[in-house]
């Protein structure tokens, strides 16, 4: 019972711990993309969005965090009720309290569009490469370059060909979140979608890409539903934190500790990925189908409270719940 | 019973490895005509399979090693037999210890791996793909050739491919039939022989004999222009047969520089000492045959000097000189179908505050010699001014110079100057060839091609980073590079600690063998294994990038050494943490 009991505190612990990591390398991350616009700007860059970008890794600490505590309801499970309970209703609380704080501070009338500076993209005197281009200028000033010159990678200059290098003596830039946009005199703009020049240093690789966007897409869904529907908010909310916990029975599913710990890792990415799933490949079919059936929209979160509830019953019918004294530690 | 740990670990990571690796193959077999293999030529196809297999195997060992342990620990180490009828288990510390310095040894072996084969294979397969790539152009090419009729030029081309896939025999067969419809046709047609180029020696050229070039040398000589009478003395040794004719020749070369040598201005008159002295250098690369150093030096002494016989003379026989240093595009064309290095691109910092920007598309080496493929170059000043902008198809490093005189073997001699787009008449490049900065070995360093990047070893990358800034790239991006490079053995023999007492920690308590249906939930177990590396992977990615730029690269590489120990250390106290049953 004071296990249980106790398990919020932990939770709040392991959360607090969880999303202070999670905040720290993503602000790495933006601090090292704005690196080269100066150190002036960069404590700008890096408060500015601050409250959007904590508010993105808000619900995949919570989860993360959630995983984490299921360990220590192994060790020490107290009370079924109370040990399911209490870590949902917690989660869930910060997960609401949190979405709604961060929420109101990013909507300040203090948050304004940042002016991002043509050096985010180009650094003078030297190569850098922006996605399907790479660019050289000798010199740069207040969105002003001189003696740009433009290269189309992959294109090799041959003789019938066009030339690969394309100068411009003087060239206005301008510089937004996507990229820049060169203004060569009497020509057409050319707008480069880029990358931040540092941005390969701290490029995640492919395959944690994919984990990425689909963290990104369910915080899109979650974002949506704040502001749209706050019960679809709140379902949404609700259902995903109930199948993480319901799921916590995997945990002890089979008499290999190792297994059932991996499985709980896979159910975390899992979780992401159907997510995905339901949101980008089926309700875009039924929509096909089901044309102005309202309910639609709510499928993933009536899908995952489906799979928790399945979960949970098999938990209470065939789990036992003393896993780690009988397997463990032999009691 | 320390060596049969030992053998049992190596037994399960041996079989993870093994499977892991037929996997890897028949995932590169699978996938090789959707990977591009369809452009592989038919010579290539094997390697590249297997290096493929081989790079995937390597760049997934970690997660797979991770796996092998935390399976073994936590399925395969428990008892140490029955005693009385009963099992019994073995202290945890008889486990682990005998297995450490195996873990050590992969440890070696995989840096080995990383830093020496990974690369080695990145580079033969970019390598495969492009000599491929240029033979099957070649082979287009030479169809095209076939089908204008110009069969001699078809078969020269599938020459050069099958220089590339030897043992080819259908573009063999292909060569010999164009070969026998050629012979039946005009015979007389077969003049191209005649139009091999036939360089001669500068003296022949000017129609002068080798005693009209002597008697010139002995009037310099006797008039005390030391410059000059070098000049003939060295001419006349180039055609003269007589014997006379050339001990006089070498007598007054050795003369010419004694007395040059010798040789100061009197009088305090510095601004004579300076023209003497700059000669001297001028002329001392003339005779040692560095032709565009001399050209430049001249060139230079003509814009201060322009009324000096010996200055314009020099400079007019360097120019003169230059002009014979071309190559023949055949040549170079078979050389740049041999692997080399892409993708290069440099500012190379020309004088008078001029940039120049050049870019390669490939540099080959091939007998001392070394040519480039799609050469352009741009030149501008400080103004906005372009002074040259021109593309060449082929080059060659001369005197580190990039000469862009290509010859046309078949067309008598024929010579090819670049493409000038702009600038055509500049004075600043002297016969088509521009001065370089880096030499050959750094010239092969100055690409960022993400693909050519993944062939470089540590020791490259490392001589690389000192030196690319100067000359317009990022040095940063090769230093993380490095320093993940660097990372990974470290993760290897952590990650392996850890997984030895996350395993035992984890491990099954049962009290027979797991039973068979818990083995099939194993290949579960990797890929969870290969997301959490990839998540702690890209952590130390972050933090290492955030000192990289922040601090820079030597204090970045000393914190990566002192968390690594620290996180060593670590997964040692998790180890000495560990009951035993």
């Amino acid at each position: 019972m004071k296990d249980s009991l106790l398990l919020p505190v932990i939770f709040l612990l392991i959360f607090l711990v969880v999303f202070l990591l999670i905040a720290g390398l993503v602000t790495l991350k933006s601090w090292g993309e704005c690196f080269s616009e100066g150190s002036n700007t960069l404590v700008e860059a890096i408060s500015y969005n601050l409250s959007v970008r904590l508010l993105q890794i808000l619900p995949v600490s919570i989860l993360i965090s959630l995983v984490a505590l299921f360990i220590r309801i192994l060790v020490k499970p107290g009370s079924r009720f109370l040990s399911f309970l209490l870590p949902l209703g917690t989660a869930f609380a910060v997960l609401i309290f949190g979405y709604y704080f961060l929420n109101e501070t990013s909507s300040s009338p203090h948050a304004e569009k940042r002016a991002v500076k043509t050096e985010r993209f180009l650094l003078p005197g030297k190569f850098t490469d922006l996605g399907g281009y790479t660019v050289f200028a000798e010199a740069l000033q207040n969105g002003k370059a001189a003696n740009l010159i433009l290269m189309e990678d992959g294109k090799s200059a041959t003789e019938n060909e066009q030339k690969k290098f394309n100068f411009y003596s003087r060239i206005e830039i301008d510089a937004d979140e996507q990229g820049i946009t060169l203004y060569p005199l009497n020509e057409k703009g050319v707008k480069i979608n880029a990358r931040p020049v540092y941005s390969s240093i701290f490029q995640e690789e492919s395959q944690l890409s994919s984990f990425f966007r689909d963290i990104g897409l369910l915080n899109a869904e979650l974002d949506r539903q704040y502001h749209n529907s706050s019960t679809g908010f709140l379902i949404l909310s609700f259902s995903l934190l109930f199948f993480c916990v319901a799921s916590s029975v995997l945990m002890r599913i089979s008499r290999w500790p190792l297994l059932n710990f991996m499985i709980g890792l896979l159910i975390l990415r899992g979780m992401f990925s159907l997510f995905r799933f339901l949101k980008t490949e089926i309700i875009l079919e039924l929509k096909k189908v089901l044309v102005d059936f309202p309910l639609i929209d709510a499928l993933p979160a009536m899908i995952f409270l489906f799979l928790g509830l399945v979960l949970l019953l098999i938990d209470l019918v065939f789990v036992d719940y003393s896993f780690w004294q009988r397997e463990i530690q032999g009691g | 019973m320390g060596k049969s740990k030992t053998i049992r670990l190596l037994q399960v990571l041996f079989l993870f490895y093994l499977v892991f690796f037929l996997f890897c193959l028949a995932y590169s077999v699978f996938t090789f005509n959707n990977d591009g293999g369809s452009d592989i030529i038919r010579k290539f196809a094997f390697g590249y399979i297997w290096r493929k297999a081989l790079i995937l195997f390597i760049d997934y060992l970690i997660p797979l090693q991770v796996s092998g342990v935390l399976i073994s620990y936590s399925l395969f180490f428990k008892f140490k037999g029955k005693q009385g009828g009963a099992s019994t288990y073995l202290p945890f510390h008889r486990l682990a210890n005998p297995n450490l310095t195996l873990l050590l040894i992969l440890t070696l072996m995989y840096t080995v791996l990383l830093s020496g084969f990974l690369p080695f294979f990145y580079r033969k397969q970019s390598e495969a793909e492009y000599v491929s790539r240029v033979a099957l152009d070649i082979l287009r090419e030479a169809e095209i050739e076939k089908k204008e009729g110009n069969t001699e030029r078809a078969i020269k081309l599938l020459e050069i491919y099958l220089s590339i896939d030897k043992g080819n025999e259908e573009i063999a067969w292909r060569r010999d039939s164009y070969s026998v419809e050629m012979a039946e046709g005009d015979r007389g047609k077969r003049a191209v022989e005649a139009a091999e180029p036939v360089l001669l020696s500068r003296a022949a050229a000017s129609g002068q004999s080798a005693s009209d070039l002597i008697e010139k040398a002995r009037e310099y000589y006797t008039g005390e222009d030391y410059f000059s009478a070098h000049y003939y003395a060295a001419l006349t040794l180039e055609i003269a047969t007589e014997r006379s004719l050339i001990i006089a020749a070498r007598r007054i070369e050795r003369d010419a520089l004694k007395e040059l040598s010798s040789l100061l201005p009197t009088g305090a008159d510095k601004e004579a000492l300076k023209l003497f002295l700059k000669k001297k250098e001028g002329f001392q690369a003339f005779t040692e045959k560095r032709f565009f150093d001399a050209y430049y030096i001249f060139k230079e002494l003509e814009e201060n000097y322009p009324r000096d016989p010996d200055v314009l003379m020099y400079l007019e026989k360097s120019r003169e000189t230059l002009k014979e240093e071309s190559f023949f595009i055949e040549e170079a064309k078979k050389a740049v179908a041999l692997p080399g290095k892409g993708g290069i691109l440099f500012k190379n910092q020309s004088a008078g505050g001029r940039v120049e920007i050049i870019a390669i598309e490939r540099m080959v080496e091939l007998s001392g010699d070394v040519f480039f493929k799609n050469v352009e170059a741009i030149s501008f000043d400080s103004s906005g001014e372009i002074n040259y902008h021109l593309h060449a198809s082929y080059g060659k490093l001369v005197n580190n110079h990039l000469n862009m005189n290509a010859v046309d073997r078949f067309q008598a001699g024929k010579s090819s100057p670049p493409d000038y787009w702009q600038g055509g008449k500049s004075d600043l490049l002297p016969l088509h060839s521009i001065k370089l900065n880096p030499d050959w070995e750094l010239l092969s360093k100055l690409s960022m091609d993400s693909q050519d990047l993944k062939g470089w070893n540590l020791m490259f990358l490392w001589q690389a980073r000192e030196k690319i800034e100067t000359f317009g790239l990022v040095t940063e991006k090769l230093d993380i590079i490095l320093l993940l490079t660097l990372l990974k053995p470290f993760l290897f023999l952590i990650l392996s600690l850890i997984s030895i007492s996350l395993g035992w920690s984890l491990r099954a308590r049962y009290l027979a063998r797991p039973p068979i249906s818990t083995l099939l939930f194993i290949p579960l177990l990797p890929p969870v294994v290969f997301f959490l590396v990839m998540v702690i992977s890209y952590g130390h990615k972050l933090l290492l990038g955030f000192l990289l730029l922040s601090l820079g690269f030597w204090p970045a590489l000393i914190t990566l050494c002192i968390l690594e120990s620290l996180l060593l250390m670590v997964s040692l106290l998790t180890l000495a943490a560990q009951k035993s049953e």
